[in-house]
């Protein structure tokens, strides 16, 4: 063999070498992603626990199939595990565990299911508002940042005000604030990716204004969107139990959990439960969707990656 | 400067127009609550005659314009529920806000920012892990239950501090602190990940390349750089206290805006609900103006721009 | 000039990084004397270890994940790498300085240069603000930064990009150093601005008898400034000789690539030749010369052999079959 041949079959093989450990290097992003939410032990704790809290509140009510307003004056003051109440019952005689499924529930609604539906709404207006520039940003913008300044539980005692106690003066805070703090987010990402090539090649390709939000600009603000949306659920969650405390959010016999405190915090002496057991619930809610909202920060934004390594190695 | 005067024009516009949104909301539905709360033995007459004596049958924009003149000359009206003067509540409770709301305000950076910068220079210790526990425990907790426990432990079982009343410095502590415990739990945060982010920064190189000690450069350049996101959003705390002010004055009984407010609100007293109602906007307002100063001037290079 | 003892001597030099839980070297064994009164260039591409090099000089590398291995760094007959945190800072920008590529960022947004420069003068003198100050604006005003008066008081942002790069030179040469070490000192400046910044940088280096280690990738600059030379490829030195041998007689085939990559003017060529291939990943260095897989001239011991620095012709060359440079 001469030696140019011999050369030749080394820098083959040197090649092929190269690819193999390339390819023993490369992780697909999603696979890179998903494994980076499996390292993130507090995300998945958080996950766990705000499907607990989902489950609760969803079939909760169903199974143990009792009336949340049922009173029984026998059976007042239980602590949790007596016959016939698994959680005890209050000072009506209404059993806690299924008035606590039926908090979580309402909880879930106002703050989740509101907020879904002002991520929606934020998305769309933030990205009208950061895509048209203009006019529509002024009208947009100005509005957002108006609301966004107030304090959520501010807001929902003026509606209060206005529209009577309630769920609907509190729903309407939660999706107004919550809107307008997404659509602000949302409006300044599109700012900086209206200025992107790959935004201004779709523009000289000749593609309708639509069809570039969609397909260009809107995936690449979902994943802060959802981060954002997940910690505004936590404000919101907080904001509702705190009207419900103070007798300005849901009213009885619809039970709320912030109600639920405030009901049993005269009887901490005969029966703490009364007041803990939906306390734990408001601070497990919380505290699941905070650290669900922190672990996706840590996943998708790789910018504050060493913050994520740092809760890894604790 | 161009930057705070068109801030101070935008802020006056958001003020002129949330008293138009806060007038029309309350008065439009306060009406009616008022009328409610004349005796059901009220003729239509009667009634009708409330509504004219309190000038509700005039044009909406003209009570407007009246209401607004009255506030400006101090003529304010009385509360519904106890006949007191609406001007006098405002010193009165404007006074106990501001007792609370300053010490909360306090707090929040007196000790956030410290253990904040002690998490981050400490970074992944035991002394970190323990500083943001009690973060992420401070933002989950809602500060109703917060002050349920707080009063439980030391007022109820331990005896140390009272549980509810006003204006003695020792019934100040638990209001306060359960005021500002969310505040701290984001301005630990906020210090630690800013300390940790500016650390990483080119000018700490150059800074180690002249020499400067470590304890030098981390605690006079790295903290005044991570300093500049924590003053600008100082204007947003305040609002959050205030929002949770609304809660924390009625669990704790003191005599602030707040509990005017939310009392106000529950008893329809619409007078008061409508004006305590502006005056929190406009604290709210102003302090979010303050932050965007604020901003400006911690961050040199918005200042002369 | 190598009758006379180096100044700095680094010897044997190996500086690893750790990512994804593997540990392996960037700076794979470098040795280089830095002589008195000369300019000095490191050469080679990003990403070959000459940056890391630089740092280690300082005990700037941001450890973790870049750490110090092995070898020895010795100035004035103590060895850099042994000493303690304290003896280091007293150490830098008194004796040692450096400058950074990007000034904007490399300087503290929120403190005026004049505070900033008037921190350094007194964290190693014993003097008073007001001759600190003196001191500093003396400094700005040699390093041609007009008006420095004025411009003492202001914050970097108010400064252009070769404002600030002077800025940057004089933090590194207030304290009279007897090594500056310059960091791709031009890369980010305007083309007008850097033949400003580079003609300060060497009166500086003739007016005070410093010594100067200028990292770059750019062969014209090096043509320009350096009195000697040492190309690096792949974490060590391949090829160390002075300004007019190198330019004139490269011996290592990467230095003869990456002269042949060079556009020159006036001299159309039928392509532009580039150097073919990768430079291989750190993880996974070729067997026995890392340049071979890029080699044209390689043999098959190339890849056995990983060849040593040899002296050839008043050049040193880390290779196995020099050939001569044909343009």
């Amino acid at each position: 063999m001469s030696q140019r041949d011999a050369v030749e079959e080394r820098r083959v093989s040197w090649e092929q070498q190269l690819v193999q450990f390339e390819e023993e290097q490369h992780v697909p992003p999603l696979r890179r992603m998903l494994q980076r939410m499996r390292h993130n032990k507090l995300l998945l704790f958080g996950s766990a626990t705000g499907i607990l809290m989902l489950f609760a509140g969803v079939f909760g009510p169903i199974i143990s199939g009792a009336d949340y307003a049922a009173q029984s004056f026998q059976d007042i003051h239980l602590p949790p595990m007596s016959d016939g109440y698994l959680l005890g019952s209050d000072g009506l005689g209404r059993d806690l565990a299924i008035r606590t499924f039926v908090g979580i529930r309402v909880s879930l609604i106002v703050a989740a299911g509101v907020t879904s539906l002002a991520l929606v709404a934020g998305v769309v207006l933030g990205m009208l508002a950061g895509y048209y520039h203009g006019w529509s940003d002024r009208l947009i913008g100005g509005v957002v940042d108006f609301v966004w300044g107030f304090p959520l539980i501010l807001v929902a005692v003026l509606f209060a005000g206005g529209l009577g106690e309630g769920l609907f003066p509190v729903i309407l805070a939660v999706g107004l604030v919550n809107t307008a703090a997404i659509a602000r987010v949302v409006r300044g990402e599109v700012y900086t990716l209206s200025e992107r090539e790959f935004i201004e090649a779709a523009h000289a390709g000749g593609y309708s204004h639509f069809r570039i939000m969609w397909r260009h600009i809107l995936p690449n603000i979902l994943a802060p969107a959802f981060v954002l949306a997940s910690y505004y659920v936590a404000v919101a969650i907080i904001a509702e139990a705190a009207l419900s405390f103070i007798g300005l959010g849901a009213q009885p016999p619809l039970p709320s959990l912030g109600q639920m405190v405030a009901d049993g915090r005269n009887f901490l002496r005969q029966n703490h439960w009364e007041s803990t057991i939906p306390g734990i619930a408001i601070v497990m809610l919380v505290l699941s969707v905070s650290l669900i909202g922190d672990g996706l920060r840590d996943v998708f934004d790789p910018r504050l990656r060493h913050e994520a390594k740092g809760v890894d190695e604790e | 400067m161009r930057r705070i005067a068109g801030r101070t024009i935008y802020t006056l516009i958001v003020l002129f127009v949330s008293s138009i949104a806060v007038f029309y909301a309350i008065r439009l539905s306060g009406g009616d609550a008022i009328a409610a709360r004349l005796p059901a033995s009220a003729t239509v007459e009667q009634r009708e005659a409330f509504r004219e004596l309190i000038g509700l049958n005039d044009p909406i924009h003209e009570q407007y314009l009246n209401y607004i003149g009255g506030v400006l000359s101090g003529d304010l009206g009385k509360s519904l529920t106890n006949n007191a003067d609406i001007f006098d509540m405002l010193l009165e409770h404007g006074l106990n806000s501001f007792i609370l709301g300053a010490t909360a305000f306090g707090l929040v950076f007196i000790i956030g920012v410290p253990l904040g910068m002690l998490a981050a220079v400490r970074r992944n210790s035991w002394v970190d892990s323990s500083v943001m526990t009690f973060a992420v425990g401070g933002m989950a907790i809602p500060n109703f239950w917060l002050a349920l426990l707080a009063v439980w432990l030391f007022a109820s079982t331990l005896g140390w501090l009272p549980s509810a009343g006003c204006c003695s410095p020792n019934q100040l502590i638990l209001p306060a602190i359960v005021l500002a415990m969310e505040g701290i739990a984001l301005t630990v945060r906020m210090t630690r990940s800013a300390m940790l982010e500016n650390i990483e920064q080119d000018f700490v190189r150059t800074l180690r390349a002249g020499g400067l000690s470590e304890k030098r450069i981390v605690g006079k350049h790295v903290f005044r750089n991570a300093l500049v996101p924590i003053i600008s959003l100082a204007g947003l705390r305040i609002g959050q206290i205030i929002g949770y002010a609304l809660v924390v004055e009625v669990i704790f009984g003191w005599p602030g805006l707040g509990q005017v407010l939310v009392n106000a609100v529950l008893r329809r007293d619409y007078p008061v609900a409508q004006f305590f109602s502006l005056v929190l906007i406009t604290i709210v307002v102003l302090s979010n103006w303050l932050a965007d100063v604020g901003y400006t001037v911690a961050n040199p290079r918005l200042r002369k721009a | 000039m190598t009758d006379t003892a180096p100044i700095l001597s680094i010897q044997n030099l190996k500086t690893s990084v750790t990512s994804g839980g593997d540990t392996f070297n960037v700076v794979r064994g470098v040795s280089l004397d830095l002589y008195p009164n000369e300019v000095l260039c490191l050469v080679g591409e990003s990403g070959c270890g000459k940056t890391i090099t630089a740092l280690s000089i300082m005990r700037l590398l941001p450890d973790p994940p870049v750490r110090i291995q092995g070898g020895s760094i010795e100035y004035r007959g103590r060895d850099l790498t042994e000493l303690s945190d304290k003896e280091i800072q007293q150490v830098r920008s008194s004796q040692i300085s450096m400058i950074f590529q990007d000034p904007l960022t490399s300087l503290d947004p929120v403190f005026t240069v004049g505070h900033v420069i008037t921190e350094i003068i007194r964290n190693h003198l014993d003097i008073s603000k007001e001759e600190a100050r003196a001191r500093g604006i003396k400094m700005f005003a040699e390093v041609g930064l007009p008006d420095p008066e004025r411009r003492f008081d202001t914050y970097p942002h108010q400064l252009s990009g070769g404002m600030r790069q002077r800025v940057m030179i004089a933090l590194a040469l207030v304290l009279d150093p007897d090594i500056l070490i310059a960091d791709e000192p031009t890369t980010a400046l305007d083309v007008t601005v850097q033949a400003q910044i580079l003609e300060k940088l060497l009166e500086e280096q003739r007016e005070r008898s410093m010594s100067m280690l200028l990292i770059t990738h750019d062969l014209a600059v090096v043509a320009a400034v350096a009195d000697r030379v040492a190309v690096m490829y792949a974490g060590e030195i391949v090829e160390e000789a002075p300004v007019d041998e190198l330019f004139s007689s490269p011996k290592h085939p990467y230095t003869q690539g990456l002269l042949r990559a060079l556009p020159q003017v006036g001299y159309k060529r039928d392509k532009l030749e580039s150097i073919s291939g990768l430079v291989p990943p750190p993880q996974m260095m070729p067997p026995g010369c890392y340049f071979a897989p890029r080699c044209p001239h390689a043999l098959e011991a190339c890849w056995d052999e990983h060849p040593e620095l040899t002296e050839k012709e008043g050049s040193r060359v880390r290779c196995l079959n020099p050939q001569p440079f044909v343009a």
